[in-house]
């Protein structure tokens, strides 16, 4: 009998407190005797705390302070906005963010671009429908560092297959991952080869759930591929694409494995991202304050995203639906 | 007008450019195959020679060689969180889709453990290795299990509340009536329905894991807890890089995935995009 | 309605519960790291087993062979923690801020020795042993092994801090086979360098690459390479550190070193802002290139046969000078510090460990198993004159002449700086005057006020 009496997902009557004989002998949190549902949480909570929570506080902390080396040790000052005003003259860490908002904008424009290609010709083809849906998955699963790893052996300006094909053909060699002309938009191939497959595969969903009679009564009518695909397709897509485009913005600012091992932010500063910047200010500058600080700044921004995320979700959506 | 003609040429333009999408995904996979099948010298050589061997695997797996304990390390570490991973994940995410929360407490939890996924993981190195040190957990697989835990976490159980939310209320009802307890109903009512979407989860947790690099690399110092990926950026060095082993570790490192990939394909496009789209 | 009384806790005591849990919890936390140790330390105390942090390189294999030859005749135990040649720096730095006792031996590039010494994160050895003296063959490599602490800068007089285990110092590796066909003696000049250069283009190669220069900003590359180009005309970064830290980059003697880099450049890869330290050996093994010069840690590779296409074929001497001036090769050399918060039987094991290291036999050992030595009279032993140590020779003939590197409390800064404009200089992406004075500018500014 108690069971019935205990609050289930959809009852209601949630609000209302316990009957008097359920309260004596359970544990309570809140008002509420601790069931099922507390303990199911209690795991991610523990997580939280130790592995958030504590690192966030010490992030924020170091923040405001300045950290220096000093007898075998660091020391801490709490020095307020310090790094703020460093963050301010700091030109490399303006280069980064050009770099990262580059890299990010070029990258993902790309992205979405050839993926919803990719998909609009898988679905159409049928030869080689099945083949393509598997290989062209394949980069995305891929580990970083191996990509890292066969990048270089193609972009590498001495030995790498690309100049080598190049020469084969009496074209001009380039410095791929040593020019500052060059570089980034070698980076951003390198990107769009690998995460391309992600949003290949969101808008292959996202194809999928399109009513296919829609289609037909607009062939039936005579419109032409290209109409079709401008005034049914693409609007129906767009969700989908918005989904994309925040997943691969987010994960894009966030890049490192791939910076850090085919450049390392070179040459120059002409590929720094942020991730390899703040990198480099907290293990070879050793500045954990000021590190810590552009970590916020990031957050920041990320968070600003995902506002913007959201504000663009109800319009496209036709607001109100909660996740 | 679609005259027959029109509708082959399109179809051949599809397949064309299909054809080139598939052969340039192929072509840097198999320069890498190729190259881990030949001697260092001859990769930088401008010649060119063509000696094919087996050496550089050979020697990974030699005598002196750790790559084969790394192996293991990245996949004891890959199960482990896949584990903890689904056990955390499922039971929150059960609790947090079938059970009354306050209004914004589910938003709250969800965005609480989604932090974690924008911050840039180089600024919580340093917290982290405090952290795992504290528990004596530096250097250790425990401890990456329960990083690579944490990194995916947000995801699992995002995914998993998904797939919850999709199963209906009323068998939960059905269930407890029936005389089945809170912890009964999720263990052998749920969890079975949600099947697919743990299947999806854990193989994208799964791969996820066995890519990560910048936490292993930071948070571990010796072979005993590194992982193949750390060992993959040990031949990038600084002073001399060690193009053939290079290319034959990453190999390695690619094999596994690429054939997860075409066995459990289905799972991972649902996985990918499961939540997604229905979010 | 149950009144507010009979509530279980009220939501106000639930947040100050939670608050107060997670402070007590950092506060635990911060006490567990102080007094973290790894299970090693603790087992046995007869043979004291130590760490030492070590990162991976083409000498790594020789320092585990004379690692596993100390373990056998001391039946001590060693561990060697490896870390990837990036990685080292920044797990010390980690190590050192929470004074963990996870290494009792740090290896430290002399390029940020003077940032580990300063900072006071390793001991100085007449702590550990007040009778402590330097054997006169070990080679100071310009006094980076001693530090002085009111100076804040390394001095002849000051008490040793780092103990040398791999003394990498530039030499200028070259074809000796191309040299014998062009009836050629090893260059002592960069004039022979040149002359060499356009010998070999006409007579042997047109397309060879007569001489590399690494134009790749990698933290300490460029600037490295450079240094025994401005010293050898009697130029340097600075006029004379530590008293006067007034920029000289860009003096007569620094003109006259950027234009021999820009002529050497000019022999060399078209886009030598592309060759870092691994393209630059990679062209030598691949006989893509005549000469170049890069640390002696590199001969191994040189011979291997698996990696070489020209195997036995390098041959070794000291960095040429300029006509009018002198040899100047740069020092790169490992050192080794014993952290200062370890505890002292465990400094006592890592400082009896180095002594082993240093006595003649052990070090000749070290040798063969192809360590680079510090040790001068390793160097003039019986083991130069085996074909496969043939760069011993060039490296005796040095020793006299080795420079320190640009090895800076703020270095750091200053090789960002200068990695960053010489680099451009060498992509013909600035002038080599107007990019002298930049540089001079940018350094002074990184220069901390004294």
């Amino acid at each position: 009998m108690s069971d019935e009496l205990r609050t289930s997902g959809t009852n209601s009557a949630a609000r209302e407190p316990y009957p008097s004989h359920v309260k004596g002998r359970r544990l309570r949190i809140l008002g509420r005797p601790l069931g099922f549902e507390h303990w199911a949480l209690l795991p991610l909570f523990l997580f939280l705390l130790l592995f958030v929570l504590y690192p966030t506080v010490e992030l924020i902390r170091a923040a405001f302070s300045t950290v220096t080396t000093t007898e075998g040790g660091f020391s801490w000052k709490f020095s307020g906005l310090d790094n703020f005003y460093t963050m301010l003259g700091d030109e490399v860490f303006r280069a980064a963010l050009l770099n990262t908002i580059i890299f990010v904008v070029g990258g993902v424009a790309l992205q979405l671009v050839l993926g919803t290609l990719l998909a609009v010709l898988v679905e159409r083809s049928r030869i080689l429908s099945g083949l393509a849906r598997n290989v062209l998955v394949w980069p995305a699963i891929i580990t970083p560092v191996a990509i890292s790893v066969t990048w270089w052996l193609i972009l590498n300006s001495e030995f790498g297959l690309l100049n080598r094909l190049l020469e084969a053909v009496d074209l001009p060699r380039q410095a791929w991952l040593a020019s500052t002309f060059w570089v980034l938009p070698a980076l951003i191939l390198v990107d769009v080869w690998h995460w391309t497959p992600v949003v290949f595969l969101l808008v292959l969903a996202g194809l999928a759930n399109i009513d296919q009679t829609l289609y037909q009564a607009a062939r039936v009518d005579g419109a032409s591929e290209w109409r079709v695909f401008r005034s049914i397709t693409l609007p129906l897509l767009a969700p989908t694409l918005v989904v994309a485009a925040l997943v691969r913005t987010v994960l894009g600012f966030k890049v490192f494995d791939e910076i850090f091992l085919l450049t390392k932010g070179g040459p120059g500063t002409a590929s720094e991202v942020v991730s390899s910047y703040v990198r480099k200010v907290f293990f070879e500058q050793v500045n954990l304050g000021y590190g810590a600080f552009l970590g916020l700044v990031i957050i920041s921004v990320m968070l600003l995203l995902f506002a913007a995320f959201f504000g663009l979700r109800s319009v496209v959506f036709g607001g109100g639906r909660t996740s | 007008m679609n005259t027959g003609l029109n509708r082959k040429l399109y179809s051949f333009l599809t397949e064309g450019a299909l054809l080139v999408a598939i052969v340039s995904t192929l072509i840097p996979i198999g320069w890498l195959f190729w190259n881990s099948l030949r001697y260092s010298r001859d990769i930088i050589n401008p010649d060119n020679p063509v000696v094919l061997t087996l050496y550089n695997y050979k020697s990974l797996f030699a005598g002196g060689s750790t790559f084969l304990t790394l192996f293991f390390n990245s996949l004891g570490v890959v199960l482990c969180t896949t584990l903890l991973c689904l056990l955390i994940g499922a039971l929150a995410a059960y609790s947090l889709s079938k059970f009354r929360w306050p209004r914004a407490f589910t938003p709250a939890v969800l965005g609480i453990a989604l932090f974690i996924q924008l911050v840039p993981p180089i600024a919580l190195v340093p917290a982290l290795y405090l952290v795992l040190n504290s528990f004596y957990l530096y250097n250790s697989v425990t401890g990456l299990v329960l990083v690579n835990t944490v990194f995916n976490l947000p995801f699992a159980i995002f995914l998993l509340k998904v797939y919850f939310d999709s199963i209906p209320d009323d068998l939960k009802e059905a269930a407890l009536v029936d005389g089945c307890k809170e912890g009964g109903v999720f263990w052998r009512v749920m969890v079975p329905l949600a099947a697919p979407g743990i299947a999806a989860v854990s193989i994208l947790v799964a791969i996820l894991t066995w890519n990560e690099f910048l936490m292993a690399l930071s948070l571990t110092s010796t072979p005993d807890a590194q992982t193949i990926t750390v060992g993959i950026s040990s031949f990038l060095q600084e002073f001399n890089v060690q193009y053939a082993d290079m290319s034959a570790a990453s190999a390695i490192a690619t094999i596994p995935l690429v054939i997860l990939a075409a066995v459990a394909h289905r799972y991972i496009v649902t996985g990918l995009t499961g939540g997604a789209v229905k979010g | 309605m149950v009144s507010a009384k009979r509530r279980g806790i009220s939501r106000r005591e639930f947040l100050s519960r939670g608050v107060k849990a997670g402070i007590s919890f950092s506060a635990l936390g911060m006490f567990l790291s102080s007094c973290a140790v790894t299970g090693e330390q603790q087992a046995g105390r007869g043979s004291a087993p130590i760490s030492i942090a070590i990162n991976q390189s083409p000498w790594l294999k020789s320092f585990q062979s004379i690692v596993d030859i100390y373990k056998e005749d001391t039946g001590n135990d060693v561990n060697l923690r490896i870390f990837p040649f990036e990685g080292l720096r920044s797990k010390l730095l980690n190590a050192a801020s929470i004074k963990s006792e996870e290494f009792d031996l740090y290896t430290i590039n002399e390029g940020w020795a003077a940032q580990f010494y300063d900072a006071g994160f390793v001991t100085p050895m007449q702590d550990i042993d007040p009778d402590f003296e330097l054997d006169g063959s070990v080679i100071e490599y310009d006094s980076v092994t001693r530090w002085d602490k009111s100076l804040g800068y390394f001095s002849k007089d000051g008490p040793v801090y780092g103990i040398p285990i791999n003394g990498n110092i530039q030499l200028l590796y070259y074809r000796r086979d191309l040299y014998d066909e062009m009836g050629l003696e090893p260059p002592e000049t960069w004039d022979d360098v040149i002359a060499a250069t356009k010998e070999a283009r006409r007579k042997l190669d047109s397309n060879i690459y007569g001489y590399t220069m690494r134009g790749k900003p990698g933290g300490y590359a460029v600037l490295y390479d450079y240094l025994p180009l401005l010293r050898g005309f009697g130029g340097d970064i600075f006029a004379n550190p530590p008293e006067d830290y007034s920029v000289t980059i860009n003096s007569d003697e620094g003109r006259q070193a950027v234009e021999l880099f820009l002529e050497l450049l000019s022999y060399g890869p078209p886009e030598p802002q592309a060759i870092g330290q691994a393209d630059q050996l990679a062209l030598m093994q691949s006989g893509r290139t005549l000469q170049t010069h890069t640390p002696n840690g590199a001969f191994p590779l040189m011979d291997d046969e698996v990696q070489s296409s020209v195997p036995d074929k390098i041959g070794y001497t000291v960095v040429p000078r300029p006509s009018e001036g002198v040899h100047a090769p740069t020092g790169g050399i490992w050192v080794m510090g014993i952290p200062q918060h370890i505890q002292s039987s465990q400094k006592e094991a890592a400082y009896s460990f180095l002594q082993w290291l240093l006595a003649k036999e052990n070090h000749l050992r070290y040798a063969e198993s192809s360590g680079i030595a510090t040790r001068q009279d390793v160097y003039e032993s019986d083991l130069a004159e085996q074909e496969k140590f043939r760069y011993m020779r060039a490296t005796a003939a040095s020793s006299p002449y080795v420079t320190r590197g640009a090895d800076y409390v703020f270095g750091s800064k200053v090789h960002e700086v200068a990695e960053r404009r010489l680099s451009e200089i060498a992509a013909g992406l600035l002038q080599p005057k107007d990019a002298l004075d930049t540089m001079a500018d940018e350094i002074a500014k990184v220069v901390p006020n004294s």
